[in-house]
């Protein structure tokens, strides 16, 4: 076998994407690339970061250095002159002559320019490779006023980019419309206000008629308007023209590029061309274009590569996928899919979503059939439309709520059974056969009426759907054959004139069903593929007879599952129940769901290398990874040493994804990685911190053997001494002396206690402030395990009675271990929520009499649930549906109770009253359906909730044994029937359980529901603002600010009367934002949540807040925040260091995260970023690699949030306050306790 | 982002719902600069001295009002520089404000009112003499009126700007201007791919303050939905920018006041501090 010869004509990302592609699939063939540009591959599209300072130039190589020889690829830096065919061969400008077995034409393109006097000035450049960007960096320093000239993409970015740089920018548009290729009237005008507003000058229908000039430089340009706009730098992006002059006379037939047909073959043999050199066709309108895009060029290359090879035997539907293009357009999100405009002829119709700011999405239709799509602003549902594009979906029956905000296109699609979207080419190819014979095969995506497919039975059935009538179903029984065609004596009759007279034959057996194609003409089509001779057929197939559509149903089948999943889309949300991810550390992100391998590639592909995912990313480790290596990691085998650790270390906090100007998912391309590099508690700890971490005297068999006593860690299957090596070095050991205290009731604390040795009183005051002892816990026992999991605080008190040995387990540790071993999480939770529903059946008057076996029995058999905010436990709207049949007993948080009023006719939807509010310890007699309250109320959490649901058959059992409190519950009931039948009626609502106060004013009580709702009442202390006190000086801000850095407060807020309830920490009774797996963000025992020396920024506590008071912050070195500001700004700040600034508290004690000591501290380890500039971030428990020191470890971001100054005497902005205007609150104490404010929930 | 805001609610004075506490200090203060005063008029009373600056108690008197000018500056040391100085600026305010008051009073017994009521002409010598002292007393007189007007000020702009913060359905300014930004966003859209008429008239809307006695700009068919939302969300914008503007004239007014009652603090304070110092200079020295 001879060896084979390619050549590839440019060095390009097309040429690079093919010279690997054709290296994969013949690993022993010779491989050329002939290129006139000195440098390796690039990333293109991230040349404007490059120019706007923010990529350094050895991050813009698209390939690691290594990749030319690893791939054994020839590199030739020379210009191609010509090519003769008919030899096979290429003459190179230095006269030497090359022959190919096959060629590759990926040379690009060059960049257009005016038509101008003085063009030859200097500071005139047209933009396209490196070395046109490095000369505009060099002539930047000499340049303040910028001309870009173009209507592009490139023009639009260039502009951008500069005027972020401070430049005074005039953007030229020769047309009225930006990008008018892609960009309508709509979007353009939506992109130039976003640039007006950014500063730019913008003027269409305008171009440059002169460039002026002084000594050879540019100095300002005339327009066609007739004015002179001054400037020292002239950037030219008025669009590319194909390279192709060295092709003539070759007999490569040309149009403004080469053209090429599906498999990217030229008019010539053995010559193929890719990326933009091609001239595109586009299929719709016929237009021809040079689309100049980094995408189709790789997926070109893709599609050459393996043609060349001989790998792609049939037609690549790939072909055939819609034109996927996104970006940012000043700051705007965009994604073009197909047809982005109407061509204003008869069957073509757009639908448009309802304007919001900053928001434009539309969705073209040709005959209902989606063609195209442009979304500006907003694209979540980009890639869901490119399914439906590429498969041709008829979207007219959903085009209403097409874009309202409920509607999830992707799970429509999946339940219509369409395919994925095409991606990238597969090796081999599809067989299409309606691309290899017209009209004559059906649409094999075309939709199933809903009805139809709901009405299937679980038997197996064929459902036979024409182009225009409607859908026809047949029983199908085993062990029959059905011959299908279009004679009268088939057994299934399709009328079509497509269909063969026998065409196919479905036979079964007890495994299953077949098809067999009898030699049709046209084929027979199951899913995409063509079956050759015989297929089996599995539920959900789709069979393509003709222009007829068979589909296949039989969800009885074994196969079922396997193969209705095989349309699922990817990208479909995990439903409840489903298997977890191997991957640990998700608890903040359950949503998530991994890449499959189209999508994996498909994001490598569409990476434009401009590092802002690793820019945004808050590790500080980030700033070293490259992003070429980081592609590169996912496709190889090898994960290098560096990557693996940065993989191990990513937290998945999702700051990569918003800043991705293609719609990438950098994390998700993280998560793969994590899955190949497992998990890091399956091995060896340091052994050395290890054996630092033990108890002095102690072995570690010993030690093992201790902790082996927790009932919780004592499955040695489940939990491997690894786990326990690695909980060791996580932990800290405490000794306490007889009588020292370690717990006290009322504080907080997330950590968990295994005592290892001596004995731990449980106590609790009672009324009298007497401490009544509750429990005696020895050895082999734990404590601390309720504030863990809570989050609130204590309810006992813990206190060695002998001298004891325990180990401090933080939170995130035991979280980890509950990820790995869910039995661990069972145990937890059960005995946590056991508890507080004890507690809660107890106090309820309701259950009197009840004798504590039946409680017990009660809850053993309840179900608890834990709800996030605004989450519904009920509504009205089920009605109709099955009752509930359980009791609601609220462990914790609140719930507001609301029915819908009816509205006056022809007044639309009623607005919805609020009949009660309950909170942690009541039930709801709405849940009570088996008591006949017929479903008249809505519940919605106001803030994270734990709900304890009791079956009705507890309930009744319940009922039966004791009739007391049946009696109880039907009175209740009847009341709350009243209160409910009263909201329609009565202006205010009768409540239900609790006595009318007297008539409170109505005003107030409106402020009091926004204040419930709100979620105020959830705070501990809340920073409210008397606004008939305040005089708006910013005092309180500027304290703030003076005494942190950073302000941790907002003045602005929701305002309730005359009360203004400021943008700060609430220091909340649960705070759902202590969710950091670095143990970034803690909370004191007196209540104060705090940010850690462990914090690195990632947001993610900022993004759970519900109230927005945590922000992220850039640290600044502390040079750089001194010399920013005027003389006037440094004076001040003299005084902040001097005089002005206020002492910390030297003698209360205080936590000490970092493990060492627990003596006093002066402040609490809260980092201000002047603090933590230049800093390096402390490590989390969980982190399992030794600190790298230096650079590597600096801190890039930091979280900001008020932790009631912490440390200090006092709070700066109430202290700084000159009217006393800004006061911290209890909102119990301040606007009515709980229970007072509940008590005036009248409308 | 949306194009509606929470729905405003009918102009009305503020709704007084809870009352945040009142400083001790306020009531302190108050009884201690009465007190003082008390204290000095019983003094004056009971003395048998010519009425004199020169002669005690009333010489006295001065040392105690210029000691009391010098607590009321040292509210601005407490604001503005010395932060760690115990105690919350409220409270400093409350002294600056009763010891202020106070400190006139003192000021005027010991120079026995002579140039506030009795004796008062615009003679320029009268001004220079006794080391500026009459320009001392009513550079002080000044001063406190200048006190009592801002802090009526104060009073009224904080009335202002919280009943517009109640009642205009955003909040303070900073909420109201980041409303405004949404509403000018929600007008842009609307005005995106239209015709030049509907921009023209949407950009001249934004700069009115009563967009909806603009005449109708000639539509192409199609825009007069889009005109008619755009219409709505103009009227809202001017709405909202009315409350913003109230809000910012309140506080204008009393930064205006405050570039009056700075200035004026600083100069009565070397007066009254030239005055104090000269004479006590005399006193110790004997002439």
């Amino acid at each position: 076998m001879t060896q084979a010869s390619y050549i590839i004509i440019g060095n390009g990302i097309a040429g690079v994407t093919a010279a690997e592609v054709l290296r994969a699939e013949d690993a022993e063939c010779a491989l050329t690339i002939v290129a006139d540009d000195p440098f390796p591959v690039y990333y293109r599209p991230a040349l404007k970061d490059f120019l706007g300072g923010r990529l350094a130039e050895e991050k813009l190589w698209a390939r690691p250095t290594t990749f030319y020889q690893k791939q054994h690829i020839r590199f030739l830096h020379a210009r191609v002159m010509g090519i003769n065919p008919q030899q096979h061969a290429l003459r190179l400008q230095n006269g030497k002559v090359l022959q190919y077995d096959r060629l590759l034409l990926a040379s690009g393109a060059r960049p257009r320019t005016l038509q101008c006097p003085g063009l030859n000035l200097g500071g005139v450049f047209t933009l396209r490779g490196v070395t046109d960007y490095q000369q505009v960096l060099s002539r930047l320093e000499h340049a303040r006023n910028v001309v870009v000239c173009g209507s592009g993409t490139l023009a639009l970015e260039s502009a951008e980019t500069l005027a972020q740089r401070g430049y005074t920018v005039t953007h030229l548009l020769r047309g009225q419309v930006l990008w008018s290729e892609v960009l309508d009237a709509v979007a353009s005008d939506m992109v130039l206000q976003e640039e007006r507003r950014a500063g730019i000058e913008v003027s269409t229908g305008e171009e440059i008629i002169q460039v002026m000039g002084i000594d050879g430089q540019v100095c300002g340009v005339r327009t066609s308007r007739g004015r002179t706009i001054p400037c020292e730098l002239l950037l030219i992006a008025v669009g590319v023209e194909p390279a192709i002059a060295f092709l003539r006379g070759s007999g490569v037939i040309c149009g403004r590029g080469v053209k090429v047909d599906s498999y990217m073959r030229s008019s010539v043999p053995d010559v193929y061309a890719a990326g933009d050199i091609v001239e595109s066709v586009e299929g719709l309108s016929g237009r021809t274009r040079v689309l100049g895009q980094w995408y189709p060029a790789i997926q070109q290359a893709r599609i050459a590569a393996l043609h060349m090879a001989g790998a792609l035997t049939s037609f690549p539907a790939i072909s055939g996928a819609a034109l996927y293009n996104a970006t940012f357009l000043h700051g705007l999100s965009f994604v073009g899919l197909g047809l982005t405009q109407s061509p204003g002829v008869p069957g073509f119709y757009e639908i448009i979503a309802e304007p919001q700011p900053r928001c434009y999405r539309k969705v073209i239709l040709h005959n209902g059939v989606v063609v195209g799509a442009l979304l500006l602003g907003e694209r979540g549902q980009a890639l869901a439309l490119k399914r439906a594009i590429d498969h041709r979906v008829s979207l007219a029956p959903i085009a209403r709520k097409l874009f309202s905000g409920s509607f999830d296109l992707d799970a429509w699609l999946s339940a219509q059974n369409i395919p994925p979207p095409l991606l990238m080419p597969e090796r081999g190819g599809s067989d299409i056969l309606n691309a290899l014979t017209g009209e004559a095969q059906a649409d094999i995506t075309r939709v199933i009426p809903t009805e139809v497919l709901r009405a299937l039975s679980a038997t197996p059935t064929l459902v036979v759907l024409g182009p225009d009538g409607p859908a026809q179903t047949l029983p199908l029984a085993l062990g029959k054959r059905y011959q299908i065609g279009r004679d009268a004596q088939n057994d299934i009759v399709l009328n079509d004139t497509a269909t063969s007279r026998r065409h196919a034959e479905i036979t079964s057996n007890p495994a299953g069903f077949s098809i067999h194609d009898l030699g049709s003409r046209y084929g027979v089509l199951q899913n995409r593929t063509r079956v050759h001779n015989v297929a089996r057929l599995n539920h959900g197939d789709r069979l393509a007879i003709g222009n007829m559509l068979l589909y296949f149903s039989c969800p009885t089948s074994e196969l079922a599952a396997t193969n209705a999943g095989q349309f699922k889309s990817q990208l479909t949300r995990r439903a409840p129940g489903e298997e977890k991810l191997r991957v640990v550390g998700l608890e903040h992100r359950e949503e998530v769901v991994p890449l499959d391998r189209a999508r994996l590639a498909f994001e490598i592909d569409m990476c434009i290398g401009c590092n802002r995912c690793m820019d945004a990313c808050p590790l500080p480790g980030s700033g070293g990874i490259s992003i070429a290596a980081l592609n590169h990691a996912n496709l190889t085998e090898i994960i290098p040493t560096t990557l693996a650790r940065f993989t191990h270390e990513c937290i998945m906090c999702g700051s990569c994804v918003p800043v991705c100007p293609v719609d990438n998912h950098r994390d998700l391309l993280m998560l793969a990685l994590k899955e190949r590099v497992g998990l890091s508690w399956k091995n060896q700890p340091d052994m050395a911190s290890v054996h630092r971490a033990l108890p002095a005297g102690w072995s570690l068999p010993q030690l093992l053997q201790h902790l082996r006593e927790q009932r919780v860690l004592s499955n040695t299957e489940q939990i491997p001494d690894t786990y326990l090596l690695h909980l060791i070095v996580a932990s800290r050991l405490l000794q306490l002396k007889a009588g020292e205290t370690l717990l006290s009731e009322g504080e907080y604390g997330r950590d968990l206690y295994l005592i290892l040795q001596g004995q731990l009183a449980l106590t609790t005051a009672n009324r009298e402030k007497n401490e009544l002892v509750l429990a005696h816990i020895n050895r082999g026992e734990y404590v601390g395990e309720d504030g863990m999991l809570t989050g609130r605080p204590y309810k006992i008190s813990a206190s060695a009675r002998a001298a004891t040995l325990l180990y401090q387990v933080p939170e995130q540790v035991i979280q980890r271990l509950m990820e790995l071993v869910p039995g661990v999480r069972e145990h937890f939770e059960g005995c946590v929520h056991a508890t507080s529903l004890q507690t809660i059946l107890k106090r309820l008057e309701l259950f009197d009499g009840v004798v504590e076996a039946d409680l017990q029995e009660v809850i053993r058999r309840a179900e608890v649930r834990q709800y996030e905010r605004s989450e519904r436990l009920f509504a009205e709207d089920y009605k109709g549906r099955p009752p509930r049949e359980t009791l609601h007993i609220l462990l914790e948080g609140f719930v507001k109770v609301a029915r819908q009023v009816q509205a006056e006719p022809g007044q639309g939807p009623g607005e919805e009253r609020v009949i009660a509010y309950r909170q942690g310890g009541d039930y709801f007699a709405g849940g009570l359906d088996l008591l006949g309250d017929g479903q008249a109320v809505t519940v919605t959490t106001i803030n994270r909730c734990r709900v304890a649901e009791i079956s009705r058959q507890t309930v009744l059992t319940l009922f039966a044994r004791y009739p007391l409190v049946e009696q109880r519950f039907a009175l209740r009931l009847r009341e709350y029937l009243e209160a409910a039948a009263s909201i329609n009626t009565a202006s205010r609502a009768l409540l239900p359980f609790v006595p009318i106060s007297a008539p409170a004013d109505l005003v107030a009580q409106e402020g009091l529901h926004e204040l419930v709702s709100d979620g105020v009442i959830e705070g501990t202390e809340v920073l409210v603002i008397d606004l008939d006190k305040c005089i708006h000086c910013n005092e309180c801000e500027d304290a703030c600010e003076r005494r942190h850095g950073h302000s941790r407060m907002n003045r602005k807020g929701m305002v309730v009367g005359n009360i203004s309830i400021a943008t700060a920490c609430r220091q909340c009774q649960d705070p759902v934002c202590m969710l950091c797996s670095r143990a970034g963000i803690a909370r004191h025992p007196n209540g104060e949540v705090y940010i850690t020396a462990s914090c690195i920024g990632c947001g993610i506590c900022a993004e759970r807040c519900p109230y927005g008071a945590i922000s992220i912050a850039q640290v600044e070195s502390p040079d750089n925040a001194e010399s920013t500001g005027g003389a006037w700004q440094r004076f001040n700040a003299w005084f902040a260091r001097t005089a002005g600034t206020e002492q910390a508290r030297k003698t209360s004690p205080e936590p000490n995260p970092g493990g060492e000591t627990r003596q006093a501290r002066k402040t609490l380890p809260v980092v201000s970023p002047q603090v933590a500039g230049g800093n390096l971030a402390a490590s989390g428990p969980l982190d399992i690699f030794p600190p790298r020191g230096g650079y590597d470890e600096l801190r890039k971001k930091i979280a900001i949030k008020c932790d009631l100054c912490a440390g200090y005497r006092d709070q700066a902005c109430v202290q700084a306050c000159p009217t006393g205007a800004a006061l911290r609150v209890q909102p119990a104490s301040f606007f009515g306790s709980t229970e007072e404010i509940l008590r005036k929930r009248t409308n | 982002m949306t194009m509606a805001n929470k729905a405003p609610v009918e102009p009305r004075s503020a709704r007084r719902i809870w009352k945040t506490p009142a400083s001790l200090f306020n009531w302190l203060f108050l009884a201690g600069s009465t007190l003082v005063l008390g204290v000095v008029l019983l003094l004056a009373r009971v003395s048998s001295a010519s009425p004199d600056p020169n002669n005690d108690p009333y010489r006295a008197f001065g040392i105690t009002a210029f000691v009391m000018v010098l607590c009321v500056a040292a509210y601005t040391l407490r604001r503005r520089y010395i932060r760690r100085l115990p105690g919350k600026v409220q409270n400093w305010l409350w002294l600056h404000v009763w010891l202020g008051s106070a400190s006139v009073l003192v000021a005027c017994i010991h120079e026995n009112w002579q140039n506030i009521t009795h004796d008062f002409s615009f003679m320029s010598e009268r001004f220079t003499e006794a080391a500026f002292g009459t320009t001392a007393v009513y550079a002080l007189v000044f001063l406190v009126l200048s006190g009592v007007i801002g802090r009526l000020l104060d009073l009224w702009q904080a009335r202002v700007i919280a009943g517009e913060a109640d009642t205009n359905g955003a909040g303070i300014a900073r909420s109201v201007e980041e409303h405004l930004l949404e509403l000018t966003l929600a007008i842009e859209r609307l005005c995106a791919g239209k015709s030049i008429s509907f921009k023209n008239y949407c950009h001249t809307a934004l700069g009115s303050s009563q967009p909806a006695l603009l005449p109708k700009p000639t539509l192409t068919p199609g825009e007069t939905d889009d005109f008619q939302r755009a219409r709505a969300v103009l009227v809202n914008h001017a709405r909202l920018t009315r409350s913003l503007q109230r809000q910012q004239r309140a506080r204008m007014i009393i930064r205006a006041w405050r570039l009056v009652h700075v200035p004026l603090a600083c100069a009565a304070l070397l007066i009254i501090s030239y005055h104090a110092i000269f004479e006590l200079a005399q006193i110790l020295t004997g002439q």
